[in-house]
């Protein structure tokens, strides 16, 4: 067997040489291209700025408990930092999304960063709904009776059972954000990967090379 | 032939320092985040309790109780996963996936909110015993005499003092079981009796929500414009931003077929799947995928990029800049 086929079939081997790629200079450049300046570069780091805002308050409310974020004080006060915190995440990311659609920043090699992006959109709703049913008021009560239906006739309602608080709860401070998170962590490894996506091609330029996509 | 640029690498480059960025992102956001939380506060409406309606509202609470008893509740004829009914079946055509998974919470209203809570009951009411052991003797046919004479009574029952007089008639023991289960909920004790799916852990609320659900859940929220014609959940939390985010899929609901058909919830959900399926395809989806470079909307962002390049003062220093790069590789 050839080394070289060898080591392809080998996936440690090939773990490792993927991880070789990741050096610090990639993750943290000290350089951009010229091109990179405007505010709509700002969206993705503000996005994930009310993550870590949304994260943090998270473990804080997880660490006391129910009887504290309904107590008025502290509780009240946190759960206002978290809540705050998501409409903030959301309001950034949909400036963020709408922003890399008009750039078209799925060009040349970038659509799993897209795909990530669509996907970790799609866990965040999922995740800010377990929270509002986790809220533990009359508003979640009657988004857990209302939305029964809606899971129950889509067919995931037999899985997926609002009126639980255990696995809504369960779902909502452990599974959905270990996933929201580990897709962030590979939009953003994927991001410095390919480097910020170039503009489209110049007038100038497009008369000269063709046609861009 | 000569090619377009398509490595940003070869860019010209200027510093940049994504550690000052991302400590400048995280502080702007949380500053935001504190003001509003400080100036705006946070939503919270106390929950429905089954106490409340049984002292509030007590001939509500005897016609749910005398519906759930008698298997003409809304739950009781639901369907999957809380039982084989069909009156909340959604399908389109002979496409129903709500019953793939089956009745996986299977739940018996008559005996879970009515029946199993006055056994439970009965070492405080003892006199509760003989009009239980006569429900249970009685016919199927039987029961449902009673219990319909007892609904046609219940309209006009007189409310005075906390008690419920209803006519009398040809009701059989249902009465006394019933002022027994509202005293039962008027003392706070109900919901501890419904929602028992689990010893240990009361996670699971089913129980005390559905039998919640029917009119006394909806006439609060009717209180609060929280109905689905009037934009459901987006109408939450009183005058606080709701999940906005949900906006594509409630606005689905205001418009027909959804708004119209009794699958509604099905078209919707997997309309919006067929929507994020759409969203993660946009890449490979021609002319989707080269709508924003006819758009035009990128030479905003840009804009200094295409001034340079194109005809500003730097145009040539840095157009040629970038092609020397480009030739070098
Ligand atoms: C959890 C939410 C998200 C976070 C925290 C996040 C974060 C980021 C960050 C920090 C960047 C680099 C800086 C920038 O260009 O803004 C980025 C780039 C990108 N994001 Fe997101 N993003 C999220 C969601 C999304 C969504 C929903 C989409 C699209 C549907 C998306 C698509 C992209 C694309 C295509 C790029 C690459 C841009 C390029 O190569 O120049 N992201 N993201």
């Amino acid at each position: 067997m050839s080394r070289r086929g060898y080591e392809s079939s080998n996936w440690t081997q090939a773990v490792r040489r993927r991880a070789e790629t990741f050096t610090w200079d990639m993750l943290l450049p000290t350089e951009q291209p010229i091109y990179v300046r405007s505010v709509v570069y700002s969206f993705g780091a503000l996005t994930l700025g009310a993550l870590v805002v949304v994260v943090v308050s998270g473990i804080v409310l997880a660490a006391n408990g129910p009887f504290w974020w309904q107590t008025p004080g502290a509780g009240v006060f946190m759960r206002g930092i978290h809540y705050w915190g998501v409409q903030a995440f959301f309001f950034f990311m949909i400036l963020h999304l709408t922003a890399q659609f008009f750039m078209g920043s799925w060009r040349l090699g970038r659509a799993g960063t897209w795909i990530l992006g669509v996907l970790s959109f799609a866990v965040s709703v999922v995740t800010a709904f377990t929270g509002y049913l986790s809220r533990g008021d009359f508003f979640s009560q009657w988004n857990q009776v209302q939305s029964k239906d809606a899971f129950n006739g889509a067919g995931i309602g037999g899985w997926f059972d609002v009126l639980n608080n255990g696995q809504i709860y369960g779902l909502h401070i452990a599974v959905l954000p270990a996933i929201l998170i580990a897709m962030v962590s590979l939009h953003l490894l994927l991001v410095r990967r390919h480097g910020v996506v170039p503009p489209y091609p110049a007038e100038n330029e497009r008369l000269e090379r063709g046609p861009a996509r | 032939m000569r090619r377009y640029l398509t490595d940003p690498a070869k860019y010209p480059q200027t510093r940049f320092d994504l550690v000052k960025e991302a400590v400048i992102s995280g502080l702007v956001v949380l500053v935001l985040v504190v003001i509003a939380s400080v100036a705006l506060g946070v939503p919270y409406v106390k929950p429905l309790t089954i106490q409340q309606v049984a002292t509030k509202e007590p001939v509500l609470f005897l016609q749910t109780a005398a519906h759930e008893l008698d298997d003409t509740s809304a739950i009781a004829q639901y369907g999957p996963p809380y039982n084989n009914g069909t009156g909340s079946l959604q399908a389109i055509g002979s496409f129903h996936p709500q019953t793939i998974l089956g009745v996986t919470t299977p739940i018996n209203p008559a005996q879970v909110d009515v029946l199993r809570p006055l056994s439970m009951a009965v070492p405080l009411d003892p006199a509760l015993k003989p009009a239980l052991s006569t429900w249970n003797a009685a016919s199927r046919s039987q029961q449902d005499t009673w219990v319909n004479a007892y609904l046609q009574a219940l309209p006009r029952a007189r409310v005075a003092g906390g008690a419920v007089q209803v006519p009398r008639t040809a009701d059989g023991p249902v009465p006394a079981m019933l002022s027994a289960l509202r005293a039962l909920g008027s003392g706070g004790l109900m919901s501890g009796a419904l929602d028992r799916l689990s010893p240990v852990y009361r996670y699971d609320v089913a129980p005390s929500l559905l039998f919640l659900q029917g009119a006394a859940l909806h006439q609060m929220a009717q209180r609060y414009d929280l109905l689905g014609g009037e934009w459901g959940i987006m109408h939450d939390e009183l005058s606080y931003p709701g999940p906005w985010w949900l906006t594509p899929y409630t606005a689905l609901y205001q418009i027909p077929p959804y708004s119209t058909s009794p699958a509604g919830d099905l078209m919707a959900a997997y309309t919006m799947l067929i929507i994020l399926l759409l969203l993660l395809a946009i890449p490979f989806l021609p002319g989707v995928r080269e709508l924003p470079h006819k758009l035009r909307i990128y030479r905003l962002v840009w804009r200094d990029w295409y001034h340079s390049v194109e005809r500003g003062p730097g145009a040539t220093t840095r157009g040629a800049q970038a092609e020397k790069r480009r030739q070098a590789t």
